[in-house]
């Protein structure tokens, strides 16, 4: 056998067993990379807008005070600026769909290096938000604590007798496991796609 | 709709050889195999309407079908599917008795040990495209496509020869 030989019987490989269905509807959904990554930004958006919107009544579930209110929803707002951002940036990477009549190269350079700026807003936006969300927390908890004697309804109260030691050690693990949450997870969620088309695009580069 | 359906699902019933080698080259078992014919008609279903008739319909299918197996992943299987893999036995048995397809079985078997550019490489070149084709399908210059397709040919003969096979 030679190179000859073999694209000769190449050609004539049959492909009359070959079953194309008589519609795509009974075809499963598509499951490449690229949509992966597309099908899950979606559902964190979905996710993370319901969570949203769940944390915008938080003050009325609580009755906090109106000052408590006023500063709640300045820096809630805030949080939600720089997310509105990212969301944007998301959207129009979503809405780009990709282009398979694309060369190869062209078509995954695309997709790496938007995925790749995804990412990094992402955590940006992760950081962005566990900040604020600190200082949310610390400036409710500073409220709560000197308008405690107004309000015997506290939330606050939950917490009397509890070492504060605890609640500082609690605290710096949530703070940590946010920060992995920020850092990490978008390495681990999103990670192994862009490893895999960087392989390929560095395939095609080498000479 | 379901005119243009009817319309590429035609289209897709001449060329379908081309889905079904880019499929066995790409993927070693039958499940993967049929995984990824099946990605690859939705992918072209979704590029359809982007499809000009500038080029011809099985070029332009080159291009779409090998840019999704070269990014595709196989899936994540929790065991092996025992009634599957008999299958597979019983098509190669079935297949090992014309010499003519044992050569090409054999070409397959080497193939799984190329890398994903490499596959699309020799699938280019046994389709009949020129350096200058390959390259522009693959976005890389005709002097790369050239050098690397020649390396690619050598590697697969010499992986051939490993099989006993003489090439």
């Amino acid at each position: 056998m030679n190179f000859d030989d073999l694209q000769q019987q190449w050609k004539d490989e049959p492909s009359d067993n070959v079953q194309i269905p008589s519609e795509i509807d009974v075809l499963k959904k598509a499951i490449t990379p690229i949509d992966f990554v597309r099908s899950s930004m979606k559902r964190d958006f979905l996710i993370q807008t319901f969570l949203r919107i769940l944390i915008l009544f938080v003050p009325v579930f609580f009755d906090f005070t109106d000052s408590l209110k006023t500063i709640f929803y300045t820096l809630y707002f805030t949080i939600l600026f720089f997310v509105i951002y990212y969301y944007y940036k998301f959207y129009t990477f979503y809405k780009n769909s990709y282009n398979l009549n694309y060369n190869s190269r062209k078509n995954l350079s695309w997709f790496y290096y938007e995925l790749k700026l995804n990412i990094e807003l992402l955590k940006a936006c992760s950081f962005i938000d566990l900040l604020l969300t600190g200082i949310l927390g610390v400036t409710i908890g500073w409220f709560i604590r000197t308008e405690k004697q107004h309000n015997t309804h506290n939330i606050l109260n939950l917490l009397d007798g509890v070492n504060p030691l605890f609640i500082n050690i609690g605290l710096a693990i949530f703070a940590f496991l946010m920060f992995l949450h920020a850092e990490k997870l978008p390495n681990i969620s999103y990670g192994k796609y862009l490893k895999n088309i960087k392989t390929v695009l560095d395939e095609l580069d080498e000479l | 709709m379901e005119i243009l359906e009817k319309e590429f699902l035609h289209k897709l019933e001449l060329h379908k050889g081309i889905i079904h080698k880019v499929a066995k080259m790409y993927m070693d078992n039958a499940e993967d195999r049929a995984d990824l014919f099946q990605e690859i008609i939705l992918q072209l279903w979704k590029a359809y309407g982007s499809f000009k008739g500038e080029s011809q319909f099985s070029s332009w299918m080159y291009r779409v079908a090998l840019n999704t197996a070269l990014i595709y992943f196989k899936k994540e299987r929790k065991k092996p599917d025992k009634h599957r893999i008999e299958q597979d036995l019983d098509v190669k048995d079935e297949t090992q008795t014309e010499d003519t397809e044992s050569q090409l079985e054999y070409f397959y078997e080497a193939v799984q040990q190329l890398n994903a550019v490499e596959k699309a490489l020799i699938f280019l070149f046994l389709e009949g495209q020129s350096h200058k084709e390959i390259g522009k399908n693959l976005g890389i210059t005709e002097v790369n496509a050239r050098v690397k397709l020649n390396r690619t040919k050598d590697k697969l003969q010499q992986l051939i020869k490993q099989q006993g096979y003489e090439f």
